[in-house]
């Protein structure tokens, strides 16, 4: 047997210094991440450790419900998952030169157990280190492995996507909607105006330099992701734009686009609904890309739902959204009923889930419901009434116990959940450098040729990140670019810190933006609580036997269908 | 699908039973055992909180 040397290695290249004063998550009781700076360890954690045996400071610990002698240990970039024992965690606690957070379900021995690792047998010591969990390198030089791993991979995650904005004009009127005061204010009435076919050509001819400007040649074959967003991109009147927009993507390769639509009037789009070569069945339907893949939000049952997704005449839209959804279903469309939840709705989800099942769209394997914190945007939401989503992934939890039909609507962190089933299932783990693709590939592009990272802040030309000139070139607004563009998880001292940062990619930068003043900071949002309590879940699934083989590809041919 | 190991009766291992990064330092080497980067396109699919619009 090999004796493991608890002896100093010889030191790696010597890493950038720490930046001092910068710290973990504020966030503590929150997100249950640790909150310490590292001046704030004290003389001895602020010096150099390099070459002592310590425990990574990207080791996440997840306690199992009901479980006191096991716990689940995740590393943060090694994407390690392993069970071990209590001893052994506790052993990995004790050498943790900052404060592990708070287990989830039980808690830590009141004082750790402050075993050498000569109390550990050295086959045991091996595993960790080669998985990570210990490691030789000081808090320094590992927060620099972090940080150069992470751009790595950041730097490999840059493909480029579309998301096209026929218009910002709805025929909805949301009392929440981020962009109601494009319809209510007249003042921003001139971005009411559709995009036009010119336009569009502009666009899908700039695609090329786009590509270009990311080492894509048009020789290599990419397969461009577009999707239609609004304002509501399929209204009735629309059709004919929609169209060329489809016929164009299909000229540059894209068989199925993803739409962001109201629904309502989805019924004119019907023979452009579903994958290519689909049920759609027109003569031009050859000539375009498909609608495959689309997100359609419903609000609660329809007596709510008519009070919130409303006509500028008051009209509810329930019924008609509901015919359409079945509509899609039946063309083979893969339909993401997206349900904004608050404290006045959250009790009708089960008689919403109901209803869902009375629609037999639970029978539907292009079907899924996922419910999402509503967030207060305007003056017409009472912040009151928001959840946040650790509180709702709690709700949601309660009500799948004591509702069986509430299967049928999903947690909007049930990705956490399958993520970790495929791990579980023995895959690797699944990792991003940053929220969303606002900060790697993603084009938001409106009627005016203007570019945006995302779409939650279009509008204003000032912000954008570059527009599309009547040649098809492409102007870059170097500033915004790299603002957006530049964010990732080592782009600010808090995420870099942080052992959920690869899994979390640092929160969504609006919201960070909205709580800090600045799109470089974290938006933590619960996470730590939402990563472990879904992680054990899935355990708990995988020990039940649900998680198998069969089960692991189910989820991820589930996750290629919704990646359309 | 677990790495169950008779003299290892306190840790199981779930997933990249070959994973040793305890002799690697530089970057590259690193990266080598690093899974491919899923970062989430914006659409259906992406269960995200963005904010809701009508």
């Amino acid at each position: 047997m090999t004796v493991l040397q608890i002896t100093p290695k010889p030191e790696p290249p010597g890493p950038e210094p720490a930046e001092a004063g910068r710290g973990c998550c504020t966030g503590g009781a929150v997100c249950g991440c640790s909150p310490e700076r590292l001046e704030d360890q004290g003389p001895a954690a602020a010096v150099e450790v390099g070459g002592e045996l310590r425990t990574s400071s990207y080791i996440i610990y997840v306690d199992l419900p009901d479980n006191d002698s096991d716990m689940l240990i995740v590393h943060g970039y090694t994407g390690a998952f392993d069970k071990v024992s209590r001893r052994i965690a506790t052993f990995l606690r004790a050498k943790e030169d900052r404060r592990a957070p708070r287990p989830l379900y039980g808690d830590w021995t009141p004082s750790p157990v402050t075993e050498s690792a000569a109390d550990l047998p050295e086959h045991y010591l091996q595993v960790l280190l080669q998985r990570g969990y210990l490691t030789y390198l000081s808090r320094e030089q590992e927060l620099e492995r972090f940080r150069r791993l992470a751009d790595e991979m950041h730097a490999q995650a840059q493909s480029p996507s579309y998301v096209l904005m026929p218009t910002y004009d709805c025929n909805l009127r949301c009392f929440y909607c981020f962009q109601d005061h494009m319809r209510t204010n007249p003042s921003f009435s001139y971005l009411l105006k559709r995009m036009t076919h010119p336009m569009v050509d502009r666009i899908f001819d700039a695609m090329p330099n786009i590509e270009a400007n990311h080492g894509i040649s048009q020789e290599d074959g990419y397969r461009r992701p577009v999707t239609l967003f609004g304002g509501e991109p399929l209204l009735r009147a629309n059709r004919d734009l929609i169209e060329h927009i489809l016929r164009r993507a299909k000229r540059g390769g894209t068989d199925s686009c993803s739409v962001v639509t109201n629904g309502t009037d989805l019924d004119a789009y019907a023979d452009l609904l579903g994958p290519a070569g689909g049920s759609g069945g027109s003569a031009s339907r050859a000539r375009t890309a498909g609608l495959a893949a689309l997100q359609i939000t419903i609000d609660g049952i329809p007596s709510e739902h008519d009070q919130r997704r409303i006509y500028s005449d008051g009209q509810g839209s329930f019924d008609r959204i509901a015919r359409n959804i079945t509509l899609a279903l039946d063309r083979d469309a893969t339909v993401s009923v997206r349900l904004n939840i608050d404290r006045n709705n959250i009790g009708q989800l089960p008689a919403l889930a109901q209803i869902f099942v009375d629609h037999g769209w639970d029978e539907r394997s292009r079907f899924r419901a996922y419910a999402t914190v509503l967030v207060a945007t305007n003056d017409k939401t009472d912040r009151r009434t928001t959840f946040s989503s650790w509180e709702l992934d709690q709700e949601l939890a309660q009500l799948q116990a004591d509702y069986p039909v509430m299967t049928v609507i999903e947690p909007k962190d049930s990705d956490i959940r399958r993520r970790a089933r495929s791990v579980f299932g023995g895959a690797h783990a699944s990792m991003q450098t940053t929220f969303c693709s606002a900060h790697s590939g993603m084009y938001v592009i409106d009627r005016f040729g203007d570019m945006y990272a995302c779409w939650e802040r279009t509008g204003n030309s000032k912000t954008r990140i570059g527009r599309i000139n009547e040649d098809s070139s492409v102007e870059v607004n170097e500033p915004f670019a790299s603002m957006w563009r530049g964010r990732s998880v080592t782009s600010n001292p808090v995420c870099r810190q942080c052992r959920y940062a690869l899994y979390c990619g640092g929160g969504c930068a609006v919201h960070a933006e909205g709580r800090k003043g600045t799109l470089d900071a974290n938006y933590c949002d619960g996470y730590a609580f939402r990563f472990r309590a879904m992680v054990a879940e899935a355990y708990s699934e995988y020990l039940s036997g649900a998680i198998t083989g069969d089960l692991r590809q189910h989820d991820d041919a589930s996750i290629a269908m919704m990646n359309l | 699908m677990t790495d169950k190991n008779d003299e290892l009766p306190e840790i199981e291992s779930f997933n990249m039973s070959e994973l040793d990064i305890s002799g690697l330092d530089t970057r590259l080497e690193l990266t080598t055992l690093m899974p491919e980067v899923a970062t989430p396109d914006c659409g259906p699919g992406f269960l995200c909180s963005c904010f809701a619009h009508g």
